[in-house]
């Protein structure tokens, strides 16, 4: 059957449609798209319906779906928006944890370069920096092999600027902790807290790696399909996976009595909350107890006991 | 006068939070960057009493006042149910003129002000100390007017849409 494409101001995108078997995948009628406008790689356009009267927007062609399931009449019309140029999320995700590693490195190891006033008189690091070190190299190392080995992203991409100001904030915050951790003149606290708290801290960090796991083993069965994550933490923490990491990096913070990486959770922190809230919310609209569907249990949304 | 503006604009924090919960739209974000950058200059100022007199710092309280003045009426309208016409579009176009001058005269402030916070050594925070963290005013605020100009044009253009869809969608209404 043939189907018709438009922009969401009405112009028709590809003279006469597509033609397509309701067999087909979306990515069968991506493909072809691309084929029609070699401009628009399947990754970057976006096909809905029309919006049904009450909607402000139509539902998706979602990927790895077939189109018999949007029951398609012959020349109906879709509509097709440009996301952008786009980037593979794990192209992301490894661009801006490896960053951090690189920046912090350079700090450690070439501190006659980065702080030029005690070129002549740098001291080895004291202990507390080196563990600072391999915490860091540590935590971020790990966010890298989840990235690979653990995450199942609900998107295969996304648009290209997200590299470009996620790189930013990440290398920037890790230049800036990073100064200040590795600076000559750093005071390092009693050992005692260092070693107590980085203890705590490694705690949280297990915590957060197992909340990683359990939220893997969630996107096994559908592939959009969400459920209500469970066991562990999750019990009682819809975000579970950022509480741990924001009480992680609280502890490593009192370990190394370090401003500035209070300052970087704090950030990260409220970035997270911010998320927190938009997946709460979406969870609790999705399991509302009506027509068999569970009802999400009532939970902390990220951070006990406030909020 | 100083103490009376440094009050109301740190209660202006409440625009953001009116922001951010709903009360009134707009993005929290934007409004509390124009929060902070006027905190930052007030501050400043308040340190600085040889610069009160000065037409940069006149200008400044000028412009702000100004534009409150065609801010505050509007949202009272909006509120109580009545927007005139002539209000919604002063309060929308006047920002034209007026943010720009405001920000430079924020700019000029802050530079001419340099050389003494230097030598006061303002905020000036120095290792080492036990929260291993410095702090140099002087080169923050240099940072700041160097990106002073980007920031604030995303505030103005943001109101410039705002501006263009508020009178588009008047126009429309008063066909009708």
């Amino acid at each position: 059957m043939k189907l018709l494409v438009q922009t969401a101001s009405g112009k028709e995108l590809v003279a006469g449609g597509i033609a397509v078997q309701p067999s087909d995948s979306v990515e069968d009628l991506q493909k072809q798209l691309q084929r029609r406008k070699s401009q628009y790689h399947p990754s970057r356009q976006r096909l809905s319906l029309q919006p049904a009267p009450g909607e402000k927007r139509g539902q998706v062609l979602a990927p790895g779906t077939r189109l018999a399931e949007y029951n398609l009449q012959e020349g109906q019309v879709l509509i097709f928006k440009d996301l952008g140029p786009q980037v593979g999320y794990a192209t992301v995700y490894f661009w801006e944890y490896f960053g951090p590693l690189m920046v912090y490195a350079l700090l450690f190891y070439r501190r006659d370069i980065f702080y030029p006033a005690f070129r002549s008189k740098l001291q080895p690091q004291t202990l507390t920096q080196q563990l600072a070190f391999a915490f860091w190299t540590f935590h971020f190392t790990k966010r890298i092999l989840e990235t690979y080995f653990v995450h199942k992203f609900s998107h295969g991409t996304m648009p290209l600027r997200n590299l470009f100001k996620n790189c930013s904030y990440y290398w920037s915050f890790a230049a800036f902790v990073g100064y200040f951790l590795n600076h000559p003149l750093y005071t390092p606290p009693g050992l005692k807290q260092t070693y107590i708290a980085l203890a705590f801290a490694m705690i949280w960090q297990l915590a957060n790696f197992r909340c990683h796991l359990i939220l893997a083993s969630l996107r096994g069965s559908s592939s959009k399909g969400y459920q209500i994550p469970r066991g562990f933490l999750f019990e009682y923490v819809t975000c579970a996976n950022y509480m741990c990491e924001v009480f992680a990096w609280v502890c490593f913070a009192i370990s190394v009595q370090t401003l500035a990486v209070f300052i970087f959770i704090g950030a990260g922190g409220a970035q997270m909350c911010v998320w927190a809230q938009g997946k709460h919310r979406r969870l609790r609209k999705m399991f509302d107890g009506q027509d068999g569907r569970p009802k999400y249990p009532r939970r902390w949304i990220m951070l006990p006991p406030f909020f | 006068m100083g103490r009376t503006v440094n009050l109301f604009q740190g209660l202006a924090i409440l625009e953001t939070v009116h922001t951010a919960t709903g009360l009134v739209r707009g993005l929290p974000y934007l409004a509390f960057l124009q929060w902070i950058g006027r905190a930052n200059v007030l501050f400043i100022l308040a340190k600085m009493p040889q610069l009160w007199n000065h037409p940069a710092s006149i200008t400044m309280m000028a412009v702000w006042a100004f534009g409150e003045i065609l801010r505050y009426p509007w949202y009272a309208a909006t509120l109580l149910g009545c927007s005139p016409y002539l209000v919604t579009w002063l309060r929308y176009s006047a920002p034209i003129i007026i943010y720009p001058i405001g920000v430079l005269a924020e700019m000029v402030l802050i530079f001419l002000a340099l050389p003494s916070i230097r030598s006061q050594q303002l905020l000036c925070v120095e290792l080492p100390n036990s929260l291993n963290f410095s702090f140099d005013y002087h080169l923050f605020l240099q940072a700041a007017l160097a990106v002073y100009i980007p920031v604030w044009l995303q505030l103005y253009l943001h109101v410039l849409r705002q501006r263009g869809a508020k009178l588009k969608s008047l126009s429309h209404s008063k066909i009708k």
